[in-house]
């Protein structure tokens, strides 16, 4: 018997690395999980996809509103965000923002209206074009 | 049970005191970090008041009060192009009070609960529950024959994650 065994026949060693492992794992998920809720992506979704609902709140159909070279572009590179960063549903009136590979936020506007909206990353551009309800039904731009 | 051995953790059961141990420094963390990080952003106020300032729209036309929107076939939501749906999913509310004519008249909409809690709320009865009960806003205006138009509306959308 070695030094590294005991008594039982088990190995120290082999047990000591097991949990080395065990521990290094486990405080690389908690640095990991830190540093992904301290980059605040999921707060940054929030705040946008709220800033977004309240504009389409106060538009009125006919109104085309541009949003250009704002952070979110960066934010969304940054982590590996699809393409629809900014997506909304009209049949439940939900504007979504997506700034990494999660899931998104989501948020409601009461306004009764559709949205049209295009995206354009070289230009770092979204356009919203506010429509009467209904009027909406596949003509969304990807 | 002897916990530790001079060179550490050496028995199977302790594993479980093991975990249970990194269980508790997990949570600690988790907590102090959604606690420093995890902010909510509030916009039920401004939503009530793009709310109040839509039915305002179509109570108030050419500095009269339109009555007919006290009359019972009158659909107001619709004529403040408000979605239905959403509005009476049970975030929202508006109350409309006309004072001071032959007979009041009041109608309302949407979360009935929210016409009491937005009361004790303008009245500052109540100074702990704001993240429980909805952001309200009023708008009281004195209008035609010395009446008074008062228009409560409250929200309490707080969206998702998904």
């Amino acid at each position: 018997m070695y030094k590294g065994m005991n008594k039982k026949g088990v190995d120290t060693l082999t047990e000591r690395i097991v949990f080395l492992v065990l521990i290094a794992l486990f405080f690389g998920l908690m640095f990991a999980g830190v540093t992904l809720v301290g980059r605040q992506i999921t707060l940054y979704e929030q705040v946008y996809a709220k800033q977004i609902a309240l504009i389409v709140d106060k538009a009125e159909p006919g109104m085309d509103i541009e949003f250009t070279n704002f952070k979110i572009f960066k934010l969304a590179a940054d982590n590996n965000a699809p393409n629809d960063i900014v997506s909304f549903n009209n049949e439940l009136n939900i504007v979504t923002v997506r700034l990494s590979s999660g899931k998104g936020y989501n948020y409601k506007f009461f306004n009764d209206v559709d949205v049209v909206w295009n995206i354009i990353p070289d230009r770092q551009l979204i356009t919203i074009k506010i429509v009467e309800s209904k009027e909406v039904k596949d003509e969304n731009v990807e | 049970m002897k916990m530790w051995n001079k060179l550490g953790y050496y028995r199977v059961d302790d594993i479980a005191a093991f975990f249970f141990a990194f269980a508790i420094i997990a949570i600690g963390v988790s907590a102090a970090v959604y606690g420093f990080y995890g902010q909510d952003i509030d916009i039920r106020g401004e939503e009530a008041r793009v709310l109040n300032y839509k039915i305002y729209n179509i109570l108030r036309h050419r500095d009269v009060v339109n009555l007919e929107v006290f009359e019972e076939n009158f659909d107001l939501l619709d004529a403040a192009n408000i979605d239905k749906n959403i509005f009476n999913n049970g975030d929202y509310y508006y109350r409309i009070k006309l004072l001071g004519g032959s007979e009041d008249k009041v109608i309302f909409d949407g979360n009935p609960d929210y016409g009491i809690e937005c009361d004790l709320e303008l009245e500052n009865l109540d100074k702990i529950a704001s993240k429980v009960f909805p952001i309200c806003h009023l708008t009281i205006e004195k209008v035609n024959f010395g009446m008074e138009l008062r228009i409560l509306t409250a929200s309490n959308q707080k969206g998702e994650r998904i």
